[in-house]
């Protein structure tokens, strides 16, 4: 008995010795402000900043050393408060929004030393999302009911308006070489009756002189998610042709403007999700997967009917359809579609992103919460057609539980039914092996991530385990607790408990950090190359180490 | 409030036609007394004479571009919805294809009248009625009449059939080549061939949809009839075949059918491209969204591709290059509402038809009753 006491007290004990470490506290400082906004600049540009209502101190993201703390009023005597606070990491810039019915204040001040750079009352009724900063051009982009107006960021300067521009600045393409921007617009949830009268449009802008070099209109509604703000939708250059992946695609002719051909499909995800009760604002994203251009073909799903789906080749050029496949049958979301070697290899039903705002009401207080989370939408499994043709290639059998993201190595499909990871050959669908995600011991895998040449990285429910993506042999694993990943830079994936506690996992090496933060702290992995953490809690900054 | 009543006319006749966007180069001009909108435009081989036709029986204008005069009225083509047109090889004849407004059953064939006129005399030569297509061979002896599965030969002078052939299930489109040897014709997929088409072989609805809604082309011998080929493409319903004036590239104006349509907002056409050295169809093509079936030509070099489209609003003309795909030039025929001129309405009725001028850098198009000549091509 004594012997199996000692056992279980060296077990007991002796796992903390294995167990892995806590990031390492670069620094932590009391800003003494209450932290209402937070923003973490740049690393090289060494500015970051806190505040509440009513004050803000910028600090060193070095040492933690404030360069400055003023109250707004200090810093604009027409600041009392402040309502909205958007930075510009790029021009060291921030906007101040101080609202008052009829006379809201606009102020821009230099982050480096609080020094107010201009302020306004010219712009009346301007929110956060009616403001574009073109970082290209250092300039704003503001969103008037009847104008858009575009100033210089750094003086104010009102260097053009135009009249045939209505509502906001959505997704653009910046032209460097002539000045020139491509861009859609759009009208965000909350101010609709803002734009009245509003036409879906894309223009040609030049930035120089506000003249509308072209014109034209498109299918769909350009909206944003509704809490993380991110873009529904892609607006991107392919040579001459400007591609709006928006309610499938819509193709122009960069120079002149003109429609060259769409393929648009009036899409709402009803009913995949069943949001919870009490839900004021409801949106399910990645429901479908982005088309794929390969070579002078494009391949695009059509889910307009909830019961039918297709996958529908086209030519690239001019929009001509070129085969329609076979029913993709019981599909309620296709989260992702890849073409490889004469493939097209769809992922039937799995995680697709949920946001909402919830009301809690209770005798006493009405609390809004905002939720960002996923839900697997079943059923789940692999498709592969025919690119030729679109002819059914193969079908994987259901996977009961769950269907992760899939990637592809060395010509093999590599997927996971949440609990087993497998390599399917993707010219007949039979499986090269199948292995149990348990031997990682990280819980039901959500995600799948490629690393170096033949090594399969399963995100689990409690952290990562590595397998080799040739045979499926276990590498490796990094146990964490009950999270789910919060972003990934490089080698380093950070991951986030409902607690908002974090751990920054390295790849490389197979380890992670971690911080136990406390409930309700912000944390904000840097961008440039994740070698940090900061933690925003209450009225203290910590700067963490990841490696 | 008298003073500003003149004033208010000034602002609200006194409109100017406007393309949308800017530096374009253009100007109207108008053509004669003509009130009535044009519909078709053709210059004659020696690209000295615009023919001009246009709705509502008004008359085939024979107009001098160049001095902008009308030189020859004549009474031919009277159909109410106007005519698009086209000179024969020589420039003998002018061939008038009757346009209607609205195609009610815009997926079934279309059977419309045809009109050969003698440019010298100003008469009708021959009339059909109610065939699918209509051309002049360019030796201009006979002229070939697409009726039903038939290609007849109607000698030009006589005025009667000499002789035919058939061609199984066609569709609504001949063309014949510049050297007479070759006649393309359009027809549906047949049974038979749609089983070698491996593309077809995925399942019976895939092949039974082919047969429903696709199209193909076959080559006949103008002289044994002889079917020599079939491009190996399918197309959707095919409205114009057209070949290019040196019979290398034969252009093929397909249409889907309402069931497969891209999407509902717009009805999408294609101009697929057929290499007529090697047989194969060109991947590159040209699409439009314009209402009807658009106009499309070569310019005289043969490097530029125009083709008539529209925008969510109004007609353009489209201007590519040939070889790449590549869009060049686009002009917007944007107008104000109820816009009017000291000539009268200019608004289109949503159809437009032009040219390209010898000169390879500027294009004549229709535009309401005038036209529009456009210099595309920026000056240094």
């Amino acid at each position: 008995m004594k012997k199996i006491l000692i056992i279980v007290l060296a077990i007991s004990f002796g796992f903390p010795g294995f167990s892995q470490e806590e990031m390492s506290t670069v620094w932590s400082k009391d800003m003494g402000i209450k932290i209402t906004f937070s923003g973490t600049g740049l690393e090289v540009n060494d500015y970051s900043y806190v505040a509440d209502a009513k004050q803000m101190a910028v600090f060193s993201n070095k040492d933690g050393s404030i360069y400055w703390n003023k109250t707004f009023q200090e810093i604009a005597p027409n600041l009392k408060k402040i309502d909205e606070l958007v930075p510009f990491w790029k021009s060291n810039v921030i906007f101040l929004f101080d609202r008052k019915i009829g006379k809201d204040q606009i102020a821009c001040i230099d982050l480096t030393n609080g020094k107010l750079l201009w302020s306004t009352d010219k712009y009346q009724n301007i929110t956060e999302e009616m403001i574009v900063y073109i970082e290209e051009d250092d300039g704003f982009a503001i969103s008037l009911k009847k104008e858009l107006v575009y100033i210089k960021a750094l003086t104010g300067e009102e260097v053009w308006s135009t009249t045939k521009f209505q509502g906001v600045v959505g997704k653009y393409i910046y032209n460097k070489d002539d000045q020139t921007m491509t861009m859609v617009n759009f009208v965000p949830n909350g101010i609709v009756a803002f734009f009245t009268g509003l036409k879906n449009q894309i223009v040609r802008i030049n930035m120089k002189n506000g003249e509308v070099i072209w014109e034209n209109t498109y299918i769909g509604r350009a909206d944003r998610k509704i809490i993380t703000k991110d873009f529904i939708y892609d607006l991107e250059l392919d040579g001459d042709k400007v591609i709006l992946r928006l309610a499938g695609i819509q193709v122009y002719d960069y120079n002149t403007g003109a429609t060259l051909w769409s393929a648009a499909f009036d899409y709402t995800p009803e009913g995949i999700v069943k949001p919870p009760p009490n839900v004021t604002r409801w949106g399910v994203y990645g429901t479908v997967a982005d088309p794929v251009v390969v070579g002078d073909d494009i391949y695009i799903l059509d889910m307009t009917d909830k019961r039918h789906q297709f996958v529908k080749k086209y030519d690239y050029h001019t929009g001509k359809l070129l085969w329609t496949s076979k029913e993709v049958k019981g599909a309620r979301a296709i989260p992702g579609m890849t073409v490889v070697d004469d493939v097209v290899l769809l992922q039937i039903g799995g995680m697709v992103e949920i946001q909402y705002t919830q009301k809690i009401e209770t005798q006493y207080y009405t609390i809004y919460y905002s939720v960002v989370g996923y839900r697997n939408v079943k059923p789940n499994g692999v498709q592969a057609f025919n690119a030729s043709d679109g002819s059914l290639l193969w079908e994987s059998e259901k996977f009961k539980k769950g269907i992760t993201n899939g990637i592809t190595v060395g010509g093999n499909h590599i997927v996971c039914s949440g609990k087993s990871l497998y390599s399917i050959n993707i010219k007949n669908g039979e499986d090269n092996y199948e292995v149990p995600v348990s031997k990682g011991g990280v819980g039901l895998a959500e995600l799948i991530l490629p690393y170096d040449d033949d090594i399969v990285v399963v995100v689990g429910e409690k952290g990562l385990s590595t397998f080799k993506a040739k045979d499926g042999s276990f590498i490796k694993n990094a146990i964490y607790k009950s999270s789910t990943m919060s972003g990934q830079i490089g080698d380093i994936v950070l991951m986030k408990t409902d607690k908002d506690d974090i751990a920054a996992f390295d790849l490389s090496t197979m380890t992670y950090k971690k911080y136990d933060a406390r409930k309700g702290a912000e944390t904000w992995l840097e961008r440039e190359d994740a070698k940090y953490v900061y933690v925003y809690e209450k009225k203290t900054v910590t700067k963490l180490s990841t490696k | 409030m008298k003073h500003l009543l003149p004033l208010f006319f000034v602002f609200v006749v006194h409109t100017t036609l406007f393309p949308q966007g800017t530096n374009y180069d253009y100007n109207r001009i108008k053509i004669g007394e003509a009130q009535n909108i044009v519909s078709g435009l053709a210059l004659s081989p020696d690209t000295e004479t615009l023919a001009i036709s246009s709705i509502q029986s008004f008359p085939l204008y024979l107009f001098d571009w160049k001095n902008q005069n009308v030189s020859e009225t004549l009474n031919v083509g009277n159909w109410y919805a106007g005519s698009s047109i086209n000179y024969s090889a020589k420039g003998t004849y002018i061939l008038l294809n009757q346009l209607y407004y609205i195609d009610f059953a815009p997926n079934r064939d279309r059977e419309v009248n045809f009109e050969i006129v003698d440019v010298k005399t100003g008469k009708s030569v021959k009339r059909f009625e109610a065939v699918h297509s209509v051309k002049i061979t360019p030796d201009e002896k006979y002229i070939l009449a697409l009726s039903g599965d038939e290609v007849g030969f109607w000698n030009i002078t006589t005025q009667n059939k000499e002789k035919s052939f058939t061609v199984s299930e066609a569709g609504n489109s001949i063309a014949i080549s510049p050297d007479g040897k070759l006649i393309a014709v359009s027809h549906r997929l047949y049974e038979t061939d749609a089983r070698k088409i491996p593309l077809l072989q995925r399942d019976k609805k895939t092949t039974k949809n082919a047969l429903k809604y696709k199209q193909q082309i076959s080559v006949f011998d103008a002289s044994t009839f002889k079917k020599l080929y079939t491009i190996n493409e399918l197309y959707d319903i095919i409205y114009k075949l057209n070949f290019s004036e040196d019979g290398q590239l034969l252009f093929c104006l397909h249409i889907p059918h309402t069931k497969i349509q891209n999407n509902s907002a717009v009805r999408q056409m294609y101009v697929n491209v057929i290499d007529m050295i090697t047989h194969e169809p060109k991947r590159r093509g040209f699409t439009s969204i314009a209402f009807y079936e658009p106009d499309f030509k070569l310019s005289h070099d043969g490097k530029l591709f125009g083709i008539i489209s529209k925008s969510n609003q109004f007609l353009e003309l489209h201007i590519y290059d040939l070889e790449s795909g590549k869009m060049l030039y686009r002009f917007q025929q944007s107008y104000r509402l109820f816009e009017k001129n000291e000539g009268g309405m200019i608004a289109s009725d949503s159809r437009s038809s032009f040219v390209f001028l010898p000169d390879n850098e500027s294009v004549l198009m229709t535009m309401g009753n005038h036209l529009i000549q456009w210099n595309y091509k920026p000056k240094e």
